[in-house]
């Protein structure tokens, strides 16, 4: 498993276009993506779970992923929050 | 008529009520495997609904608008959801009805709880989704049916598919009980260019195909009249169409006066989404982009590379027209709460604007550095406001010069930058000729020079009728800095809301203004008035003779 703390950096935090772009994007892996956020957890390939979670922009959470395309899936996702879903 | 009015015009059609969704309940079923079934064929029924609501909306609508939709799939196909659907069948032993409505319900009321506006919003997508999945259980394929030809739509509020689902050809004006000026609805209104008007407060007593005429020009809704009445707003809406038609033809032109005198039609901005009604409505340039918005709604002030960025695209966007900044105008009514400014006891007369940034030169900088750096990308000047001293504007162009050099010293290209100072207190109007020696241009900033030059918090409903810039005090005072610029070759513009009245247009453009920057939505109306201007002349002498306001407008009508 692969975890690490990450920041939200687009203005008005994770509204429903970087949700969306976020869950394709988890989709496309068969491992298991968690987002932390507190104490909610929420599936990335759940639209509902991310948007239940109402990122706000310089909100903290974790990234959790487990699986066999793990280091494939957390860098991209990774890569996805650092630059704020192309809108930061 | 109580309510926000989205886009003016006047409507006249039979009412169409859209009725909110009618809760199912808990049904009871004895065969889980049967609703279970209900549930997976429904979804897979809503699913293509929502598809060719896609297909339909990107086409016909926009791709915002399809976007939408897109939502509504991913959240209908979300891996969680169907199986939270099952589980809710098999231990309440419900109907697939009643499953979807237990389980989105819920969804619904966490996105209302929490604290953002956006997501709250969200939850009318949830109902949304809601509505047509029931739907599809208990009655599918059901579509409204439309029967008259020119309806006034009337809801408790619209979700996006209620809109996309009804022929929007017939529709010729809408009502709503509930919303604001940013919900789905009140922008499809917008773009669709029909009468609209939100958050109206209870519509129980308008009846289905009642016979209704609503009016949001004056504001009004006529339940009950007789033909002659329908008649005569029959006359006006010809005349308003027409109107909107002979206006579009301005689009690209020039405004000139018969004798040839031009005058620059300009807009005033706040960020980047101006700029499509910038350029639809015709208008030549900016002639106030209130900077301070950018300094709004955020936790901590924007780096200068990130006002950059912003300006950045500003200014691309603008296809070389010109673009005044003026520098952020904060304090007054303006709250940054960031900014940390102590609360006044009357804040327009208080520590705002230009006095602010004198004394935070880092912060003031931060915003000339960002601004000079994108002057190479287009035309771009920059004016301060609230000045009121002769000494306040050098002092801010020395903080200018200072970042010029700085830039210049690191590499940076930049084009020259005309700065200029807003007019708004009576002291720079009074002593405009000396102001006119160290500025490169004036804009005349009506709102606050009134409510100055008159002591009338213009804020303070109590005492609204005395704020009026056709007062002869104002009007004496614009005129002394049209004379001074004039004279002493000084460019000049006005921002406000003097600049985009018709009725001042024509005084100002006999006194020679160089420039009137407004709303983008009344340029198209600002160039006609221009371009019907023959050689009328207004006598200063005789506005200043007037006893109020009301005279003054008088005067300037029988010319």
């Amino acid at each position: 498993m692969i975890s690490n703390n990450l920041k939200v950096v687009n203005e008005t935090g994770l509204h429903a276009r970087p949700a969306s772009e976020l869950v394709k994007a988890a989709t496309a892996f068969v491992s298991n993506i968690k987002i932390i956020s507190g104490e909610k957890i929420a599936d990335a390939k759940s639209i509902i779970n991310i948007l239940s979670l109402g990122l706000k922009k310089d909100d903290e959470i974790t990234l959790e992923v487990e699986g066999a395309d793990e280091s494939d899936a957390f860098n991209c996702i990774q890569e996805m929050f650092a630059n704020g879903f192309g809108d930061a | 008529m109580k309510g926000s009015i989205v886009s003016k015009g006047i409507a006249i059609g039979a009412v169409m009520r859209i009725e909110p969704y009618k809760p199912v309940g808990l049904v009871k079923t004895d065969n889980i495997e049967v609703a279970a079934k209900e549930l997976h064929e429904s979804m897979i029924l809503t699913s293509d609904e929502i598809k060719n609501l896609i297909i339909k909306t990107r086409e016909n609508v926009g791709e915002k608008e399809a976007q939408i939709f897109e939502a509504h799939l991913m959240i209908l196909e979300d891996p969680t959801l169907l199986p939270q659907l099952n589980d809710s069948i098999k231990a309440d032993n419900i109907s697939a009805a009643s499953a979807v409505e237990k389980v989105l319900t819920s969804m619904e009321d966490m996105f209302k709880n929490l604290d953002s506006d956006y997501m709250k919003e969200r939850a009318l997508d949830i109902y949304d989704i809601k509505k047509r999945w029931v739907k599809n259980i208990l009655h599918p394929g059901n579509y409204r049916a439309m029967e008259s030809n020119s309806v006034i739509l009337v809801a408790e509020e619209l979700t996006p598919s209620d809109t996309l689902e009804i022929d929007l050809s017939t529709v010729k004006g809408l009502m709503m009980e509930k919303g604001g000026l940013t919900s789905h609805t009140a922008i499809l209104a917008q773009s669709m260019d029909i009468p609209a008007i939100v958050g109206c407060g209870d519509l129980s007593y308008l009846n289905q195909d009642q016979e209704i005429i609503m009016d949001t020009i004056d504001s009004c809704l006529l339940t009950d009249f007789d033909i002659s009445t329908r008649k005569s707003y029959e006359k006006k809406q010809e005349a308003l169409s027409h109107e909107k038609e002979s206006l579009r033809l301005f689009k690209d032109k020039v405004a000139i006066t018969s004798l040839g005198q031009k005058v620059e039609i300009a807009a005033n901005i706040a960020g980047l989404r101006d700029l499509e009604a910038l350029h639809e409505y015709g208008a030549e340039g900016v002639g106030l982009f209130r900077t301070e918005f950018v300094y709004m709604n955020r936790s901590k002030a924007p780096t200068e590379d990130e006002q950059y960025q912003i300006y950045k695209d500003i200014v691309e966007g603008m296809d070389g027209k010109p673009i005044i900044f003026r520098t952020m105008d904060i304090g007054g009514d303006k709250e940054v709460a960031y900014m940390n400014m102590p609360k006044e006891e009357n804040p327009f007369l208080g520590y705002r604007a230009i006095r602010y940034c004198l004394d935070d030169i880092d912060l003031f900088k931060e915003q000339l550095r960002a601004i000079y750096r994108v002057s190479s990308l287009g035309t771009v000047k920059i004016m301060f406001p609230m000045i009121g001293s002769v000494k306040q504007f050098i002092e801010a162009k020395k903080i200018a010069q200072t970042c010029i050099k700085e830039l210049e010293e690191e590499g940076i290209k930049l084009s020259d930058v005309p700065l200029g100072i807003m007019i708004e207190i009576p002291s720079a109007a009074i002593l405009a000729e000396q102001f006119s020696k160290h500025v490169d241009f004036f804009s005349i900033g009506t709102n606050d020079l009134t409510q100055y030059t008159l002591a009338v918090d213009r804020q303070n409903e109590i005492i609204s009728d005395l704020y009026d810039y056709f007062d002869p005090s104002v009007m004496s005072l614009i005129h002394h800095v049209l004379e001074v610029s004039k004279k002493t070759n000084t460019w000049v513009g006005m921002c406000g809301s003097a600049a985009g009245d018709p009725l001042m247009i024509p005084v100002l453009t006999s006194w020679g203004i160089d420039e009137l920057s407004m709303s983008a939505t009344q340029v198209l109306k600002a160039k006609q008035t221009v371009c019907n201007m023959t050689n009328e002349s207004y006598d200063i002498e005789k506005i200043k003779s007037c006893y109020d306001a009301k005279e003054v407008r008088a005067y300037i009508e029988s010319i």
